[in-house]
């Protein structure tokens, strides 16, 4: 049914950031088009999917991995990090504090995860929870953004479905842009499955080129 | 990042190392509400992997760090406050040393100054001209992000517990393997391949026609185990039945050190069952029964933690851990996280190294001697990079030396750079224990000789010994509701670690399946947010 497309990409994303800024909010209203004030936390699910036809020859599935408030003192697994092209940190408007917290969670990110060559990953910062407090964007924002190479910058709300699509295209553009630089990961490891034949997986995982 | 916790929760889990964290998974599975708190910073306590400057640091940490003594909590009547953690078991006798200087001279620096520029190809192309590249100790460091090091390696049997239980359970989704691609033992002077399979035997130029009639043959009666071939050798060791069938020294050699991972003195019966476990993996993923984690064995325990945090499971490391509060029954009420906050659960769990002295008093600590080298080079070179599995017999076959040889296709070490373990039985000193494996292995420290070496040189090593509890018996003195985890243990695998999981789960837990299947994100149902459901199965 995708014969239609050249080439189907696996893009995973991850969306980080303090308890409560509104990570899963944003990811239910990208990936779905919804929106709730009291998301529970989603049991058992590791990311949420969306699909997106970028243009006539691409078609790209997009994981977008949530912290789901579960690691969160800040300490995650290798496995959330492990193969990841592109993140997301979110930050709440009307607390502060949590801005202040971004740059944790990028030094966190840039310590634990790279793009194959040693690049690091492609990053966006989204200052959430926009339908209430717009006016008050953090005055160093701007120049934190250049001093750590943050992609950009977006004032969002899941609420009022504001700047989260343009936001998540930027980052999926500069991913793309890597992976047309770079056939990224490609290894011939194994995931183990019940029988040998579903064994080795050309880079079947993630970023492939049909 | 600070955020107070919950105050009460079904079970309370310390320690992130991999038994704790198959039961922190069980946990969260069937809807259980589960602390998993670590006073250190990292997963995995004593099976974690580490970078190089990690490493560096591991000898000076202080593995009772956070453990705070100054909690002011009210207690009830009758309630007492544990300190948590004991000196009982940690890496004891460390020693690291780097064999090569620490930066190049001057002159050489400026040759250097290009390739420091890190134009890839470019240093691609001069490995491929066949210089050997010289390392230095800060030219390894500035790579050091690219190490895992680890502290227990662990090698899986493709059809071992623990294989079964990643597919059961679809954990396996959480991490990616290789194969081992080549097994080797010590015989007669030489590092030899080991034969796995049927092809492989028929193959090897170095064994016979007629050995290989007898190797099939024995292997055969070994996977039927009819009666009558053992019954004489109940009390007799393997070694004595594999002479007795008129074998060739080379045969018994394969048979008992490398496919029966045996030494002379192996019981018959566990000999047989080795080799079974042996031929049992063969065939399901790659040439040999054995696996290795990609990115090392400190995967393992953190493959389970997500699953867990995913169902639910509340994580919190690097925290200040005051006290267990046990009531006037020595039954576990509480956790004290930080000075004042008293966490309660109905069940504690706790790696073993956080256990209250008093409950491990009586706890009997054997050694394990190891040893990790930074290599330039690969033990028996080759075209193409291997995964080595090496089976050394120490001391005439008494002892049996396991060696894993990781080269950068793991995920473990940078390119040109191997790492090896070494493990075996304490009896003296680690040095002391590993000396006859490495001096047949690498070069000899000291370069006196004219003749040219072709053995790998260490570049770097570092020898401890790690507690091992496999044995012991870790309900003795431990409350009802209370539960000690076994750190790593000898073994290659970790099998035994499971088996210990599961028993500690289904001890809280009778009559509950023990890690069903996960279901995968697509498969799970969303509702309308206010009632989202999963699959139970």
């Amino acid at each position: 049914m995708c014969d239609l497309f050249k080439r189907e990409l696996l893009f995973k994303v991850l969306v980080i950031g303090d308890f409560g800024v509104g990570k899963t909010s944003i990811i239910k209203r990208y990936a779905e088009g919804t929106f709730s004030t009291k998301y529970k936390i989603t049991i058992g699910a590791d990311f949420a999917l969306k699909q997106i036809d970028w243009d006539s020859e691409t078609r790209i599935n997009i994981q977008l991995w949530d912290i789901a408030g579960h690691e969160r003192f800040g300490y995650l697994t290798s496995v959330y990090y492990r193969y990841a092209v592109a993140a997301a940190i979110v930050f709440d408007l009307t607390r502060p504090d949590t801005f202040v917290a971004v740059s944790k969670w990028l030094n966190d990110l840039r310590d634990k995860v790279s793009l194959p060559h040693g690049k690091p990953l492609p990053v966006i910062i989204l200052a959430n929870k926009g339908d209430v407090a717009a006016n008050k964007v953090p005055v160093q924002i701007e120049e934190f953004c250049k001093k750590n190479q943050i992609v950009s910058w977006y004032i969002t709300s899941a609420k009022e479905n504001r700047n989260i699509d343009s936001a998540m295209n930027r980052l999926i553009l500069e991913a793309l842009e890597n992976q047309r630089n770079n056939n990224l990961y490609n290894s011939d490891s194994l995931m183990l499955a019940e029988e040998a034949n579903s064994g080795t997986h050309n880079s079947s995982r993630l970023c492939c080129s049909r | 990042m600070d955020y107070e916790l919950p105050t009460e929760f079904d079970i309370i889990i310390v320690g992130t190392g991999i038994v704790e964290s198959i039961v922190s998974a069980a946990a969260s599975r069937i809807g259980k509400t589960v602390l998993h708190i670590d006073s250190q910073d990292y997963y995995g306590g004593f099976w974690a992997s580490f970078n190089l400057e990690q490493i560096d640091k591991l000898c000076e940490r202080n593995q009772n760090a956070n453990v705070d003594i100054s909690a002011d909590v009210q207690l009830n009547e009758g309630e007492r406050l544990i300190q948590i953690g004991n000196n009982n078991f940690d890496l004891k006798n460390t020693s690291q040393k780097w064999s090569i200087p620490e930066k190049l001279e001057l002159k050489d620096v400026s040759e250097n100054v290009e390739g420091d520029n890190c134009d890839v190809t470019e240093t691609e192309a001069d490995n491929g001209t066949g210089t050997e590249e010289v390392w230095t100790q800060e030219k390894l460091m500035r790579e050091s992000r690219k190490f895992n090091i680890d502290i227990a390696p662990k090698i899986q049997f493709a059809r071992g517990d623990f294989v079964e239980l990643l597919i059961s359970s679809n954990i396996a989704r959480y991490s990616e393997y290789r194969s081992v691609s080549r097994v080797l033992t010590w015989l007669n002077g030489e590092l030899e391949v080991v034969p796995c399979s049927r092809s492989d035997v028929f193959s090897n130029p170095k064994v016979s026609v007629i050995e290989k009639r007898m190797l099939m043959k024995l292997l055969g009666a070994c996977m039927d185990s009819e009666e009558n071939e053992f019954k004489d050798y109940k009390i007799k060791t393997f070694h004595t039945y594999l002479n007795d069938k008129r074998l060739t020294d080379n045969v018994i050699h394969y048979v008992l050190y490398a496919i029966a991972m045996s030494t002379v003195d192996t019981p018959c019966s566990e000999g047989v069952e080795n080799i079974k476990r042996f031929l049992n993996s063969l065939g399901r993923f790659g040439k040999t029964p054995f696996l290795y984690s990609m990115y090392g064995s400190g995967e393992l325990s953190q493959a389970f933690c997500r699953l867990s945090a995913v169902f639910g499971g509340v994580y919190a490391l690097n925290q200040n851990l005051g006290g267990f509060v046990f009531d006037a029954e020595n039954k576990f009420k509480g956790l004290v996280c930080g000075k004042q906050q008293v966490i309660k659960a109905s069940h504690l769990v706790m790696g073993i190294e956080k256990s209250p002295e008093e409950f491990v008093k009586s706890v009997e600590v054997s050694y394990i001697s190891r040893g990790i080298f930074i290599t330039n080079g690969s033990v028996k070179g080759s075209e193409k990079e291997h995964l080595t599995l090496l089976f050394y017999p120490l001391k005439g076959g008494r002892e049996l030396c396991n060696v894993i040889e990781l080269g950068t296709l793991t995920g473990t070490c940078p390119k040109g750079i191997y790492i090896v373990h070494m493990f075996t039985k304490q009896i003296n000193t680690p040095k002391e224990d590993l000396e006859e494996c490495v001096s047949k292995l690498f070069q000899s420290e000291k370069e006196d000789s004219d003749v040219k070496d072709a053995r790998p040189q260490v570049l770097w090593s570092f020898y401890y010994s790690a507690p091992d509890t496999n044995t012991a018996n870790l309900r003795k003195d431990v409350p009802e509701n209370a539960f000690l985890c076994p750190g790593p243990d000898c073994d290659l695998d970790i099998d035994y670690s499971i088996k210990k999981a599961k028993e500690i789960f289904n001890s809280m837990y009778p009559d509950v399946e023990f890690l069903p299947r996960a279901p995968d994100p697509e498969e799970i149902i969303i509702g309308d947010g206010s009632d989202e459901q999963i699959p139970k199965k």
